[in-house]
């Protein structure tokens, strides 16, 4: 029987990406005889790409502005988006922009003032859109896959709401009372973790990766406490380490996660 | 940004008001009854008696806020134009089916280019809700990606039976026009601008 462990990438690709990405993800999800998502996964994806989504929403409310919020996205140091701005995809964001002033469009300025404004009509259609994906992605983030497994007790998973037009997370961070909830669990296999963290050593040696090797280091030594930052930081290691030995880690991100699965003996696929 | 709430059926426990129909909209030629001509002709507000804490009491009979807010849209002037046009727009569909129907594809098309034209003046209506606006913004998305292929019978069955739903409700809330906008996707339409999917797919 094949089995796959869905990684935060899949689910993401999944639930917030309509269109060729969700049906790729959602092929490769039919592919196995049975998909197990880690609430790692969940947890990761509502801190991770659904929180990018709701800054983005954001953005759209707050200056009711498709200009404003595409200027927004374009320039501000803290845009998650800033790095697309060379894709075509952008062009065919900003082109639409461009495209729309015709004469019907125009005849409704006359006879609806701003409302009917391209750029107004055109913040508003994102943003229902967005909302939609957005509640729509959490609403089904746990009908995915044919399982749910690996609760985290210290992970409120929480409701997605919204308020006052915006929408509202809620807690995205663990909140364990004395560690992290997967602590125990990590520190029962410690030459797996020194396994992984020498994989990690001979990949390049980017931010990430720094960070992951110290959490794992901290991990082999006596008293020392996951933090749920820490346990952030730990990332594709705890698929790698948490995926059962019959099953395939599903992953756009192979290139970091392959190797970390292959010192443990496991695989990481792509969809 | 409006409430997304629907107008519900307020019931007087005394008074000569006695009926409020369920359907709220105004078929084009035809003459409403008297009981059911307005929301506002219905919503009495001395049956209402505020209490200290601001909730509404009518023997018995309480409303939230929320409740009570869409009488501040209904029969507004974009009230009335999107009854209009939801006629229009249901109107079109249905002659568009008959046209499939006698196998004449060219007034089919027809009328579906008609149907379409009155969807940026619909989504104008968007104040009723966002309920509305997202049902409204999905098919003008779903004709867009079609790019001006005539939508097949099934997709146009499925755009007449979402139509008809937001005239019959057009206060409807977000999560029933997220029930319509699936009946959408279910027929192979696409629900969101080509141009937004494109771009949150780049990554």
């Amino acid at each position: 029987m094949s089995r796959a462990y869905v990684e935060t990438t899949v689910l993401a690709d999944a639930l917030l990406k309509p269109g060729p990405r969700a049906n790729a993800a959602t092929s490769a999800l039919r592919r196995y005889d049975e998909s197990l998502l880690p609430v790692y996964s969940i947890k990761e994806f509502k801190a991770g790409a659904l929180a990018k989504y709701v800054w983005f929403h954001g953005k759209l409310v707050t200056t009711r502005s498709w200009e404003k919020t595409l200027a927004q996205l374009r320039k501000s140091a803290m845009s998650p988006f800033r790095g697309r701005w060379v894709s075509t995809a952008v062009e065919a964001l900003e082109a639409a922009g461009h495209r729309n002033s015709d004469v019907t469009l125009g005849e409704l300025v006359d006879k609806y003032g701003a409302l009917a404004t391209d750029d107004v009509v055109r913040c508003e259609r994102y943003r229902l859109s967005l909302r939609r994906i957005i509640m729509r992605a959490w609403k089904k983030r746990r009908q995915v896959t044919s399982s749910v497994v690996d609760e985290l007790s210290c992970y409120p998973e929480g409701d997605v709401i919204e308020e006052r037009g915006l929408i509202e997370l809620g807690e995205v961070n663990c909140c364990p009372k004395d560690e992290c909830c997967l602590a125990a669990e990590l520190r029962r296999h410690p030459e797996n973790l020194r396994k992984m963290k020498a994989a990690i050593a001979s990949q390049p040696p980017k931010d990430e990766n720094v960070k992951r090797s110290q959490v794992l280091r901290s991990l082999t030594r006596p008293n020392q406490k996951l933090t749920p930052k820490q346990c952030r930081h730990l990332g594709d290691a705890v698929f790698a380490y948490f995926c059962p030995p019959d099953a395939v880690i599903l992953t756009t991100n192979t290139t970091d996660l392959r190797p970390l699965a292959e010192a443990l003996g496991k695989k990481a696929e792509a969809p | 940004m409006a409430t997304n709430t629907n107008i519900i059926e307020f019931v007087p426990s005394h008074g000569a008001l006695t009926r409020l129909g369920s359907d709220t909209t105004i078929e084009s030629g035809q003459r409403k009854p008297p009981e059911t001509s307005t929301a506002a002709s219905v919503f009495d507000v001395r049956d209402l008696v505020f209490s200290e804490a601001g909730n509404k009491v009518s023997q018995g009979l309480r409303l939230s806020q929320a409740e009570l807010y869409p009488a501040r849209h209904a029969f507004s002037r974009e009230h009335i134009t999107a009854l209009r046009l939801l006629t229009l727009a249901i109107g079109r569909s249905k002659r568009a089916l008959d046209s499939i129907t006698g196998d004449n594809m060219l007034a089919a098309d027809t009328e579906i280019q008609k149907l379409q034209v009155l969807l940026p003046e619909l989504f104008c209506c968007r104040g009723l809700g966002d309920g509305f606006g997202t049902i409204t913004n999905a098919l003008m998305s779903a004709f867009e990606v079609l790019g001006g292929t005539t939508p097949d019978v099934n997709q146009i069955r499925a755009m007449n039976k979402v139509l008809q739903v937001l005239k019959e409700k057009p206060f409807l809330s977000v999560d029933e026009a997220d029930d319509q906008v699936q009946v959408l996707e279910s027929v192979g339409l696409n629900p969101y601008p080509a141009e937004l999917v494109e771009f949150l797919s780049s990554e």
